[in-house]
């Protein structure tokens, strides 16, 4: 790089905003020009200088307890499961009945603990068209606690291809890739 | 990805955001839950930027005005007279940069306010750009500048809200 850099350069070049060429091209040159290395370390200076009386502007914000206001300010639309257009379409009583009936009606569960989530997250998201319930979080498990979601998957005509039991162990009411797969309805094929 | 986790992620940032530009916690939190219940309605490609685009709407709105700039800046003045309470040195310290830091912010205008803000809160170019309304580009050479207001500022803040004071 011949020209010297513009500051807004040298800035972006700080913030890590500069694609790998750009920013191999400034680095020699701030190694070759004495100049703008010193211009470079002023705005690194001014930028730390900023994020340090900024800082002294803060406060803690507790998430939680700020979720669970939020779910009550949005009339409890916050705490529905995020699901496709279709199922919204649904009521949330008419969804669950379909979700446990077809849990319900399937054959033979098999323990699937050694099924790692991430796994059936593949296959669920792979499956673009169909429709995915999610619901968390109840016994589905009779264990004794709230603790379980249901995933299923079902195909156009409302055709069940999946079912999972999941036991929502990072608490995120969601199926994923932190939770223990209880049962699967068939294992996900590669 | 679901509300819940926008929330989780965002919603401690965007409060702080909008109490640097307020100064009020109770007004940033109310606003930060607006923005979010406003979000509930949206199909968003880009929900960080979206979501800073309405909470710093909501600010502006809030504090539209020079009157309540100006109010703002008594009640400054009048915090820092009020600050001689006895309290640990330290604390009185941070309370009263704490002061000087919003009443720099104040003086500044709204794009150089919006700029530090949102770079302050991790915001990257492109989103930054998006909520400003003005290409990525053109964010490291404002950004530059607004951060030489803010630090020029900074020192005569202070003073700048006692006169607010006194004159009024």
């Amino acid at each position: 790089m011949r020209r010297h850099p513009h500051d807004g350069d040298l800035q972006a070049l700080f913030d890590g905003e500069l694609g790998l060429v750009r920013r191999l091209g400034l680095r020699l040159h701030l190694r070759r020009c004495a100049r703008c290395a010193g211009r470079y370390e002023v705005i690194a200076r001014t930028n730390a200088e900023v994020a340090g009386l900024l800082s002294q502007v803060g406060l803690t914000v507790d998430p939680a307890e700020a979720w669970a206001r939020f779910v009550v300010r949005s009339g409890w639309r916050a705490s529905r499961p995020t699901v496709p257009l279709i199922a919204r379409l649904l009521t949330p009583a008419a969804a669950g009945a379909v979700a446990v009936a077809s849990y319900m009606a399937w054959p033979r569960p098999q323990p699937a603990a050694d099924l790692r989530p991430a796994d059936l997250l593949e296959r669920i998201g792979e499956a673009v068209n169909d429709v995915v319930l999610d619901l968390c979080c109840a016994d589905y498990d009779g264990g004794g606690l709230p603790d379980d979601g249901l995933v299923t998957l079902n195909g156009p005509g409302e055709v069940v291809k999946l079912v999972v039991v999941y036991e929502d162990l990072d608490k995120n009411r969601s199926f994923s890739a932190g939770d223990l797969v209880r049962y699967v309805s068939s294992r996900p094929t590669r | 990805m679901g509300i819940r986790r926008l929330f989780e992620r965002h919603y401690p940032a965007v409060v702080r955001f909008l109490y640097r530009r307020l100064g009020d916690r109770d007004q940033a939190e109310e606003l930060a839950q607006e923005a979010f219940t406003r979000m509930l309605d949206q199909r968003l490609r880009r929900p960080t930027a979206w979501l800073y685009t309405v909470a710093a709407n909501l600010a502006r709105d809030a504090a539209r005005g020079e009157a309540v700039r100006a109010r703002r800046l008594r009640v400054l003045a009048g915090e820092l007279a009020d600050a001689v309470a006895p309290s640990p040195e330290q604390a009185l310290l941070r309370e009263e940069t704490s002061r000087r830091v919003r009443a720099a912010l104040l003086s500044l205008s709204e794009r150089d306010r919006l700029l530090l803000l949102l770079r302050e809160e991790g915001l990257t170019y492109r989103e930054i750009a998006d909520v400003i309304g003005i290409s990525p580009t053109s964010v490291g050479p404002l950004l530059t500048r607004a951060q030489r207001r803010f630090v020029r500022l900074y020192p005569d803040a202070m003073t700048e809200a006692r006169d607010a004071s006194t004159s009024s």
